[in-house]
């Protein structure tokens, strides 16, 4: 047989070498496929919690998934003000968070794109998938898309600072500049302290407790959460999220709903990778790198949902309260972590 | 090795549970984060004492379990149900400005302790800075919050900053001399109950 790949290739950037070889490729897209399938399961997981717990029968856990299906053959209706941004947006959107997924060392430790998993770059393609929501909300000329673009950058003016800090005091911590880099340092460490008994200094068990408290709090206001929001009403007083896409339609509002599943996943693999990083570095460790991932998802799924039945929905005003502590938080850490230990 | 990391974990609850009391503005929920607050200071002391295995230290865990978990709040509490208040209403300035303002008194604390810890005073750099913050965080809470309660909350926050600084230095002071401060705390946290049930009175009079 002809060998049409080279069997393996390296990349160099700055002082960093990828070794790429097949096995690296192949399980970095099996990483890459399972959690866009499993996206929807999370998300309707959580949905199936809730409403067991307020004693309603509930939804299937798969019905995120026909939804999806449903939506994609319908046809898309646009408003006559519409530009050609209305057309590309929803896919931004998307493909935003695929390249941030792509760049999360899940469960396995050379994820695709792990070469170019810069933190600022991880934060910004965030932003970006914002910016381009509300575009498509103010797009379409109706009233609601200009009050849910404004309160959708209200918080996210809000919570970008803790996310920002969150990633920088992980970077500064583990002297570490890339995602990839920064888990696997964490995972390193903590087996050599736990596992060997090392005496290990580099490793604290306080900033990462921070960093997750912080981001916990992010994730729930950027996902549109109970505390902070509430995606199932439609009611215009309290539409946070909801009033972008209210104008979609179709395949586009399958795209939407699909990237906030995608977006939900991302933040709680960030949530357990930062909890308790484990990472397969070759192939006979992926089955068992796969169960825990899976696991902690469950949980991490457990505890938001949790969160979502005990607290009311907040009033507006009371939010800064809420995303300001998460800043403080992540501050606190960045200033512990900057003093090393 | 493990036990300074759990220790440091509890130092840090103790800094996040007075972020938390300045971020709220529910009484109820302030006595309780005091009483989280302590047992989190009771724990760092008993893992000290486990450490050290000082009896003093073990005194100390008890003293202020009793002290500072239990009777404070409750005395706290039953003031506060006969009083019938539950919210601070106003406040010398916002929440969020109030949260970001500990954040640069947490920067500032840091400062001070990394230039105490070249001067080569034996303090542990990491319970320093936390307890100096906790410190100035207390003072702030006394002086932007307008009601008494928040204002004893306060004054019960810088008493456990000090008690944490203390304890991290000095492996355990005597107990006797713990003894003596716990107490004055407490005759005072009931003097101050009694006046707020007086202002109360004389207010609806």
């Amino acid at each position: 047989m002809t060998k049409i790949l080279p069997a393996s290739f390296e990349v160099h950037i700055n002082d960093m070498t990828y070794n790429y070889n097949i096995q690296h490729i192949g399980i970095g897209i099996f990483q890459f496929v399972i959690i866009i399938l499993l996206s929807p399961f999370f998300a309707g997981f959580i949905h199936k919690l809730k409403q067991r717990a307020r004693g309603q029968k509930g939804i299937s856990i798969f019905q995120f998934y026909i939804n999806f299906n449903k939506l994609l053959k319908k046809e898309i209706v646009l408003s006559k003000d519409a530009t050609f941004v209305s057309n590309i947006a929803p896919y931004i959107v998307l493909v935003s968070y695929l390249v941030v997924l792509l760049m999360l060392p899940a469960f396995y430790r050379y994820s695709l794109l792990g070469i170019s998993s810069d933190v600022i770059l991880v934060a910004y393609t965030f932003a970006l998938s914002t910016f381009f929501m509300t575009l498509y909300a103010m797009d379409q000329g109706s009233a609601f898309g200009g009050l849910g673009a404004s309160r959708e950058w209200f918080l996210t003016v809000l919570s970008e600072p803790s996310l920002i800090f969150v990633f920088i005091s992980l970077a500064i911590y583990t002297k570490n500049g890339r995602i990839t880099g920064i888990f696997y340092f964490i995972q390193k460490e903590v087996s050599n302290t736990f596992l060997s008994g090392a005496h290990s200094n580099a490793i604290s068990i306080a900033i990462p407790f921070l960093l997750f408290v912080s981001l916990f709090i992010v994730s729930i206001s950027e996902n549109a959460r109970i505390p902070i929001d509430n995606p199932e009403t439609h009611l215009e007083l309290t539409m946070f999220h909801e009033a972008n896409i209210l104008e979609a339609s179709g395949k586009h509002l399958g795209i939407f709903e699909y990237g906030s599943y995608v977006k939900l996943t991302v933040f709680l693999t960030l949530m357990s990778l930062i909890l308790f990083p484990y990472m397969a570095v070759n192939i006979y460790q992926v089955p068992s790198a796969l169960a825990v991932y899976f696991l902690k998802m469950m949980i991490l799924c457990v505890f938001i949902a949790g969160v979502e039945i005990f607290n009311p929905k907040m009033r507006i005003f009371r939010v800064p309260n809420i995303l300001s502590v998460a800043f403080i938080l992540s501050l606190i850490a960045m200033i512990l972590s900057i003093r090393g230990f | 090795m493990l036990m300074e990391k759990i220790a440091e974990l509890f130092i840090i609850l103790i800094l996040v549970s007075v972020v938390l009391n300045v971020s709220s503005p529910f009484i109820k929920f302030a006595i309780k984060l005091y009483s989280f607050q302590s047992l989190m200071l009771a724990l760092y002391i008993l893992i000290g004492a486990v450490h050290f295995n000082s009896i003093n230290l073990y005194g100390s865990f008890v003293i202020t379990v009793i002290f500072k978990v239990i009777l404070i709040p409750y005395f706290l509490f039953k003031t506060l149900k006969r009083v019938k208040m539950d919210k601070e209403i106003d406040m010398y300035i916002g929440i969020p400005e109030a949260v970001v303002f500990a954040g640069s008194l947490t920067l500032l604390s840091n400062l001070i302790a990394q230039k105490i810890v070249t001067a080569g005073i034996t303090f542990g750099a990491f319970v320093f800075t936390i307890s100096l913050a906790t410190f100035l965080i207390g003072a702030m809470l006394m002086i932007t919050r307008k009601t008494l309660f928040s204002q004893i909350i306060g004054f019960l926050t810088i008493d456990n900053a000090i008690f944490l600084a203390a304890n991290s230095i000095t492996h355990g002071m005597p107990l006797l001399v713990e003894l003596g401060v716990l107490f004055d705390l407490f005759v005072s946290i009931l003097i101050l109950s009694i006046l707020i049930l007086n202002l109360k009175r004389s207010a609806a009079a």
